[in-house]
């Protein structure tokens, strides 16, 4: 006995809406979309949102330093651990490029080459502190945030320093615009990165492992035989790579770089990765949400002002959507699972 | 042909792990044949676990051999014990709820194509292996090997775990009480993905505190207390009291400990 065909195209409609709803991606889309409407069309705009290329032009600068930090971030984080020196990394990568052309008068592409190689190492050191030793993530991190933050004011003395080639090819592909629109290089490179790194966590073996170090302190992936230190001391360096390569971008964007570069933007990037719908216990998460959450940030940013809202609104906002985005990831989970309460009332 | 005449899966030799001066496990001795499932009930604390991490690779003995089909290994990583042939179930360690079941399934071997260094999964035959797999233990249940392991009950999380050892020709399947908690029907699907790895030709080794739980599946029963191997009962040779008799044995044991 067959169902009625009308029974039959319900059932495709609601699995097809399932298949949507799923996807960790959908909530922070979504949200983008709202965001980039409510923003161009309020009445008190009087210069257009998206339809602004000097707006979008703000918002792709201020999306694509967080954004980039938050790639490695949300990889580290399915793998079930934080990176909170990611702030002081991203001002060591041009911290070192800076220094060693201005005073040795290195090449650029060796400075750039040299100042990820170090920014690498710090996350190596990360890796191997929590994982041999044992120290929670959380805490070497936040010892590394201050002693990384004390060698870059060592190296840069309290003053900038500048990217002195000035206009060298390297120094296009870094950080100028591309050409024939408003957007800087950086965001492209977030982009472009962001994708490699999505087909990475999803279409290979290093991905597969990545999600399932991140369950029980990698405990069922030990035990399936997965090099669970290996595959964390990978995601450590690349948390680390990426937000000196973030640094280094920006550095290459502004033709300078302080101390103060990056400042907050270990925790923008968590905010990111959690708006983006990555679990804050590992083993579940994606790239592209997180690259979402990061837009979301710098739409916020630019569209309050758009809007005649007071600069001093934006932290709030950001915060009430850390807990919101992070209520409703745990609200929706429970709603998957079949309506039962996962957190509240057990 | 019979189990006893062919070489054992996994043996212990005179094994014995010692932490200081406390002996965990002392001087045990036991074979698992292919296609047999052999019990191994003891107390808390009896040293089951002891020995199924030294199977798995966790721990290394302090004194004695263990051999697998005759040739005496020793284990540095559960990797090595895992390309060994030896697959072990633990009751919370054997599934990433988070993730699809075909990525649970091929878990730690992956197939993949190898692309400028960069292993790239085989997703749709891995999906499509997995499926097979489980409707072969009965999972009917399972609409898509897409779909995430936390939709599993207890007892087919089991049978996932069971159905991953069968597909990768493994040579002993440990399981760490796999029907702890479970229902009955739960536990009836649970024997019945054991009674599949046993025509597989795997050997079978079954932890449990409750004699009850093994004694549907086993066809020898170890009975561990304070360490060592006290007993080895051959169910078939036995009786129904005398099998009580050996329940009730395995209870005065757990009474001393």
């Amino acid at each position: 006995m067959s169902k009625p065909p009308a029974e039959h195209s319900a059932g495709m409609l609601r699995r097809a809406g399932q298949r949507v709803w799923g996807r960790l991606e959908f909530a922070p889309l979504l949200a983008v979309v709202i965001l980039f409407c409510v923003f161009e069309y309020h009445p008190s705009n009087e210069v257009g949102f998206f339809t602004s290329p000097d707006l979008m032009s703000s918002v792709a600068a201020l999306t694509s330093s967080v954004g980039m930090v938050s790639l490695g971030v949300t990889a580290l984080m399915i793998s079930g651990e934080f990176d909170l020196s990611v702030s002081a990394t991203f001002a060591l990568g041009p911290a070192i490029m800076g220094w060693l052309m201005r005073e040795w008068g290195w090449h650029i592409l060796a400075g750039l080459f040299v100042g990820l190689a170090i920014v690498a190492c710090i996350g190596l050191i990360n890796g191997l502190i929590t994982t041999y030793i044992g120290v929670p993530s959380f805490i070497v991190t936040l010892g590394m945030l201050f002693a990384v933050t004390s060698w870059n004011r060592i190296i840069l003395g309290g003053f900038p320093v500048d990217l002195i080639e000035e206009e060298g090819n390297v120094k296009k592909i870094l950080g100028a615009d591309i050409p024939g629109s408003p957007i800087a290089a950086p965001f492209a490179w977030m982009v472009g990165i962001g994708i490699i790194l999505a087909v990475v966590m999803w279409r290979t073996q290093f991905g597969n492992w990545t999600y399932a170090a991140g369950k029980y302190g990698g405990g069922v992936a030990r035990a399936m035989g997965v090099p669970v230190i290996r595959v964390k001391l990978t995601n450590f360096v690349l948390a680390a790579l990426l937000a000196g390569l973030a640094g280094i971008l920006q550095f290459a964007d502004f033709g300078s770089s302080s101390v103060a570069s990056g400042i907050d933007i270990n925790l923008l990037a968590i905010v990111a990765v959690v708006v983006g719908g990555t679990s804050l216990f590992g083993a579940k998460g994606t790239v592209i949400g997180s690259m979402l959450g990061a837009l979301i940030l710098g739409s916020l940013k630019v569209g309050l002002i758009v809007i005649k809202v007071p600069s001093e609104y934006y932290l709030g906002l950001v915060g009430v959507l850390l807990v919101v985005s992070a209520g409703l990831n745990a609200r929706v989970e429970a709603l998957r699972r079949g309506g039962t309460r996962s957190t509240l009332f057990g | 042909m019979s189990a006893t005449t062919a070489t054992p899966v996994v043996e212990l030799v005179h094994v014995t792990r010692r932490y200081g001066k406390y002996d965990a496990v002392r001087d045990a001795n036991l074979a698992i044949h292919p296609g047999e499932v052999v019990g191994l009930v003891g107390d808390n604390g009896a040293g089951k676990s002891t020995i199924v991490k030294m199977i798995s690779g966790y721990i290394e003995p302090t004194a004695g051999t263990i051999k697998i089909r005759g040739e005496p290994v020793r284990f540095a990583s559960p990797r090595q014990a895992r390309a060994a042939g030896i697959e072990t179930v633990y009751q919370d360690l054997a599934i990433v709820d988070e993730m699809a079941l075909w990525r649970n399934f091929f878990l730690g071997q992956e197939l993949h194509r190898k692309l400028l260094g960069i292993r790239y999964l085989r997703v749709a035959e891995m999906a499509r292996i997995c499926d097979e797999h489980l409707a072969e233990v009965g999972l009917t249940s399972v609409e898509s090997s897409h779909q995430a392991a936390a939709t599993l009950s207890g007892g087919e999380r089991q049978s996932l775990a069971i159905s991953r050892a069968i597909y990768f020709d493994s040579r002993l399947l440990v399981l760490d009480e796999p029907v702890a908690a479970l229902s009955v029907r739960e536990t009836r699907r649970v024997l019945a993905a054991i009674e599949s790895a046993k025509e597989n030709n795997l050997g079978v080794l079954y932890i449990d505190h409750n004699m009850d739980h093994v004694l549907p599946a086993a066809d020898r029963i170890a009975i561990m207390h304070r360490g060592t191997i006290s007993r080895v009962v051959n169910k078939g040779d036995l009786t129904v009291d005398e099998l009580a008799d050996a329940v009730a044995d395995s209870g005065t044991a757990a009474a001393d400990g």
